[in-house]
């Protein structure tokens, strides 16, 4: 686990003369630890220091990489622990070797006499804690000795390892002579200071060209490091009180002071990680200092990150409090930002916006209800990119994920949309990312309104909402001619040049059209939102309208999945209590269907008309008239030669035949306003489409599925000869005559 | 019959009073071997039985004598033994020995000025022997003992404390907290560093015995390093601080011997050593004076100790100002055995404290008496 990743760099021959080095060390502590044993089982305790401290000495080594070192250090601490239980076996049994502290330190070798120390002094510790107190002192004093920056971290680590359990952990008063937390908190924060100390000068040591090994090695050891704080924060004793007067600043001294970048960097991170939510709250004012004290290398917003969404998490976790309300803080941090970003003129962008997102997530975690926090936040963001200069952010940049990550936090949170309509600065923002990511985050707050079904109640805030999302609404080029465009949809629909083109753009288009296609009926399923509930259908229109007038903007690729659903909406909602709008509201469906007629949707169009004349089929509606307005004569006409012109326009000819076949009924059927309501029976029309179809139908190359097509043909036939049999002998004839022939084809 | 006429008639054997309860401590005999014999002090009396055995029915003598000798042998020049102490017992005048018989004898309050000492080129030794004179070859029997001398100084006197380096490269203080340690007692003191620009690979405290016999050109010396004890490893920075804690009764060191009988001395002195990663050594010299404490104080005095190693509080010393008028300087070079450091510091070297005069074992590259004598010419520019 500790060692998770090999150093890139380091290339084959050194590695290979590391495990020489490493089994050669290995074999030599195998030898040496099974010696001691025999000796310690023969009960010669001088021997067995003796090779103790031979094998001991294997780790004076200077030629072991950290991790080989780290190896070779594992098993001989595995190995010490055997003198350690035998000689506190021995002192239970009441047999204390006398001057045994003394005798280990007639060791010539600093590193094998303090690892004998360390060991011998923990048993001491453990038998009697009278010196408990003493021995810990005079433990972490005596390895200063060792200023070689990896071996002293080794040492210390186990001077560490050794004390785990046996750190006084109580109040003063109890404990007079065995010490008091104090003293530990003491003793580990010495060693953490040296350990430290060592740990950045191991940066400073050796060629400039090996610095990232370096780097790389020192990553490796961060938590020797780290285990003092870990050890701090196990201590139960250190409460808030002692942690804010005592522990932390004496941390962030030697932290502030040591100027290495990383590890500030750690040694921050490491702080927030290990000490309990209560603490960072009561001794958030020191620490922000500090962060602001750091080397302009160390990533501050990670850190800052880092703490406030520990803060953030701890603020919404159940059982816990809250945020004390005495304590300001996102005031506090949005200071603190503030002056992070003024002292550091460099900071990028991405940094900037994922600090505020940050801040952003305190705001809405810990201040659910002030949206001015988060208005203020995103303020100060937009107001920072403009400080910086940034005009335009590129998809796939960090910055444009950064700023995506910030967006989408509101969304998430709030789960209502239209809280983030009354922020001023959060559509500025919006607007500023590229297209694509602007659209996904635009996307992303429709899919959220969805899933929350999120009402929108009034034209203002359809309109808000509309802009908001404006990407998805129309082509930026659309904007010009949005603005000429009233609220007929038919102008601007007709004319729309971006449209054409857009479609011209090539077979890469296609997938754009299924974005395009996802987006829009993503859009087109929030108008089922715009509704403002039973008790104000008033209303209800202007928001439909105001709708329509804004969607229509966007072009013939996208009203086709838009419109619609306001047709359809707007007709769920005429209901009987409705009905002298319901004139209006027909026409309004009209003009919103003939819009969609012109612009080349006549499919669509269709089925809208056919759907609404069966909805006005099914209200009681006194003006009946008005669904036949559709159908008036200069109206039909081109609609029925353009819809055999669509049939047989139609990619396979089966469907072609068949389709025209059916548009057939078009001309018998129709009912145009000049005929007062009769049928037109346009028999000589009906002819040609058959005719027509049946042409169609001989081209079809299947000969089974020609002669399906042949007989729907002739059952069309059929059906108009049994229709017209009554209106005129002649033209029925003619049909009679057309069946035969069909036949004698087939 | 050829024991009669040419073996030993009878055995002598020495039995000093109450050797079985006594301390014990090697003595080195001239065959190499070594020997536990009691150890007397200063003043105290030496008594025993010399146990005859005869091995014939009678045996006929000119007189048994008794002595007690002090000698120092000089081993350049066996001749020159010379006793120091010798005083004699008549035991029995000229006689017959009929029977075995064991002969009391005493030396009441013997004055007994020196340690003894078994050195690289020096002996001084203490034996009681007894002589049996006869016409043809006298019999004769030698028993060692030891003599220990005793000393006590005052804890209070003041440690030695000093200010050391070579103009902008290395700069260190350091201070060991007594200037007189007792042969048990822990040397405690500490390092700082104020200036680093070498790379140092490790530090050691080694104790030095300087050993000079004889006098004037005949005088012989020799260094011998009692003890290396490795007190740093690795490089320091600025500022680091690093403790000393060297127990003495780890190694076989004898008092400082000043003098003894105008004919060699004894002394000790502590040197500091860093070794750069160039191997080059820089090191100071400090001598110091070991004694030999009273053992019923002593006692005491070790349990303390014991006490104190444990409890640490003697890791931190006292911090006392160096007391300026014991040191003639107060900043003196290290000796530095390098040819990078011959050249600029050669000069200061040259009449330095310390001078490193021999290349090929700089253990032995300082005259010892010249940190005294030598210290009005150093003070020039080395003062920081």
């Amino acid at each position: 686990l500790f060692w998770q990743t090999r150093s890139q760099d380091m290339s084959g021959p050194v590695t290979e003369d590391q495990e020489k080095l490493l089994d050669e060390a290995l074999s030599v502590v195998k030898l040496q630890a099974f010696q001691m044993k025999r000796c310690l089982d023969k009960a010669k305790l001088m021997d067995a220091l003796k090779h103790a401290s031979n094998m001991l000495g294997e780790l004076r080594t200077s030629l072991l990489s950290p991790k080989s070192y780290y190896e070779l250090y594992m098993l001989i601490t595995d190995e010490m622990r055997h003198l350690e239980l035998y000689l506190l076996d021995e002192f239970q049994k009441g047999r204390r070797v006398q001057d045994l502290y003394e005798l280990v330190q007639y060791a010539g070798n600093i590193i094998p006499r303090l690892y004998l120390l360390i060991t011998v002094g923990v048993v001491y510790i453990k038998c009697s804690e009278i010196s408990r107190k003493d021995i810990l002192k005079d433990l972490v004093e005596m390895c200063r000795g060792v200023q070689h920056p990896l071996r002293g971290l080794f040492l210390r680590n186990y001077l560490l390892q050794c004390t785990k359990n046996v750190l006084p952990d109580c109040v003063e008063e109890e404990q007079e002579d065995s010490g008091s937390v104090s003293d530990s908190i003491d003793f580990v924060l010495l060693n953490f200071s040296e350990m430290n100390k060592l740990w950045v000068r191991m940066q400073h040591q050796g060629h400039t060209r090996e610095r990232d090994r370096r780097e790389q090695e020192r990553r490796e050891l961060k938590l020797l490091v780290g285990t003092n704080l870990v050890r701090l924060s196990q201590l139960d004793t250190i409460d808030v009180q002692r942690y804010r007067s005592v522990v932390l600043p004496a941390v962030l001294e030697q932290v502030v002071n040591c100027r290495d970048a990383l590890s500030q960097d750690y040694v921050m991170e490491c702080i927030i990680q290990v000490f309990p939510d209560e603490y960072h709250l009561a001794t958030l004012q020191d620490f922000l200092q500090a962060c602001a004290e750091l080397n302009p290398a160390v990533p501050v917003k990670n850190i800052l990150i880092s703490l406030i969404n520990r803060l953030s998490a701890f603020a919404t976790r159940d059982g816990s409090n809250g945020i004390p309300s005495d304590i300001p803080l996102f005031d506090f941090f949005s200071e603190q930002i503030a002056k992070i970003i003024e002292n550091k003129p460099d900071l990028s962008p991405e940094d900037l916006v994922s600090l505020q997102a940050a801040l952003t997530g305190l705001a809405l975690g810990v201040y659910k209800d002030r949206e001015d926090y988060v208005d203020k936040v995103l303020e100060t963001t937009n107001s920072g990119l403009d400080k910086l200069g940034v005009e335009h952010i590129n998809d796939h940049s960090n910055l444009s994920r950064e700023l995506m990550k910030l967006l989408k936090l509101p969304i998430d949170l709030w789960n209502d949309a239209l809280v983030l309509l009354r922020l001023r600065h959060y559509s500025p923002l919006l607007q500023r990312l590229d297209s694509p990511t602007k659209k996904s985050v635009s996307a992303y707050l429709l899919q959220n309104m969805l899933n929350n079904g999120t009402l929108v109640p009034s034209s203002e805030q359809v309109e808000q909402l509309l802009d908001l999302v404006r990407c998805l609404v129309a082509d930026p080029g659309a904007d010009a001619a949005a603005a000429a465009a009233d609220a007929t949809a038919t102008n601007s629909l007709g004319g729309d040049p971006g449209d054409g083109s857009a479609n011209g753009a090539g077979p890469g288009s296609e997938a754009d059209n299924e974005d395009l296609a996802e987006e829009q009926s993503l859009l087109g399923r929030v108008v089922h939102l715009f509704s403002t509930g039973p008790d104000l259908l008033d209303e209800q229109f202007g928001v439909l309208k105001t709708a329509r007038r804004i969607l229509a903007t966007g072009g013939g690729r996208r009203v086709k999945y838009t419109l619609p659903p306001v047709v359809f909406h707007s007709r769920q909602d005429s209901d009987d209590k409705w009905r002298k709008k319901c004139r209006k509201i027909f026409e309004f469906c009209h003009s919103t269907v003939c819009g969609l007629a012109k612009c080349e949707l006549p499919n669509l169009a269709l089925r809208l008309f056919v759907d609404g004349a069966l909805v006005v089929d099914k209200i009681p509606f006194d003006q009946h008239d008005t669904r036949m307005t559709c159908f008036a004569a200069e109206n039909h006409e081109p609609l029925r030669s353009q819809t055999v012109h669509a049939a047989s326009k139609l990619l396979r000819k089966p469907d072609q035949s068949r389709a025209v076949a059916a548009c057939a009924h078009l001309f018998w059927s129709g009912r145009p306003r000049e005929l007062q309501g009769a049928e037109m029976r346009d028999l000589k029309k009906v002819g040609e489409c058959l005719k027509r179809a049946g042409r169609l139908a001989s081209q079809c190359m299947d000969a089974g599925l020609q002669a399906q097509l042949y007989t729907e043909l002739v059952n069309y036939y059929l059906y108009f000869v049994l229709q017209s049999a009554g209106q005129s002998g002649s033209s029925g004839a003619a049909c009679v005559r057309s069946v035969w022939s069909v036949s004698g084809v087939v | 019959m050829m024991n009669f006429l040419f073996g030993p008639s009878a055995d002598l054997e020495i039995h000093l009073d109450g050797s079985d309860d006594r301390q014990k401590g090697d003595v080195l005999l001239d065959s190499g071997k070594k020997e536990a014999c009691p150890v007397y002090f200063d003043g105290e009396a030496v008594s025993g039985k010399v146990n005859i055995r005869l091995k014939q029915s009678k045996m006929e003598h000119y007189g048994i004598r008794v002595e007690l000798l002090g000698l120092i042998e000089q081993f350049s020049d066996r001749s020159s033994q010379h006793e120091f102490l010798s005083m004699a017992r008549e035991l029995a005048r000229p006689g017959i020995l009929t029977q075995s018989c064991c002969l009391e004898f005493e030396f009441v309050s013997v004055e007994k000025p020196y340690e003894s000492y078994f050195g690289v080129n020096v002996k001084l030794r203490y034996f009681i022997r007894v002589t049996v004179t006869k016409r043809l070859n006298d019999l004769v029997k030698e028993q060692d003992f030891l003599v220990h001398t005793l000393a006590q100084y005052p804890d209070t006197l003041g440690g030695i404390k000093m200010e050391v380096g070579i103009e902008d490269c290395l700069h260190i203080e350091f201070e060991y907290n007594k200037s007189k340690y007792h042969l048990k007692d822990a040397i405690i003191g500490k390092i700082y560093f104020l200036l680093v620009r070498i790379k140092v690979r490790h530090m050691e405290v080694q104790i030095l015995r300087r050993e000079l016999v004889g006098v004037g050109p005949n005088s012989m010396s020799d260094c011998e390093t009692v003890a290396k004890f490795e007190i740093m490893d690795g490089a320091p920075v600025k500022g680091e601080t690093i403790p000393i804690r060297l127990f003495l009764s780890g190694y076989e060191l004898t008092p400082t011997m000043r003098d003894v009988n105008k004919r060699f001395s004894v002394r000790y002195f502590l040197n500091l050593v860093l070794i750069d990663e160039e191997d080059r050594r820089y090191f100071k010299q400090q001598e110091v004076t070991l004694f030999r404490r009273r053992p019923n104080r002593h006692r005491r005095i070790a349990q303390e100790q014991q006490h104190q190693s444990q409890s640490a509080d003697t890791a931190q010393p006292v911090h006392q100002q160096p007391d300026r008028s014991y040191f003639h300087h107060r900043s003196a070079h290290f000796g530095a055995k390098s040819p990078a450091a011959a050249s600029g510091r050669s000069a200061a070297n040259a009449d330095g404290a310390n001078t490193a005069n021999n290349n090929n074992d700089n253990e032995a590259a300082v005259s010892p008496g010249n940190s005294d004598d030598s210290s009005s010419q150093s003070g020039e520019s080395n003062d920081q």
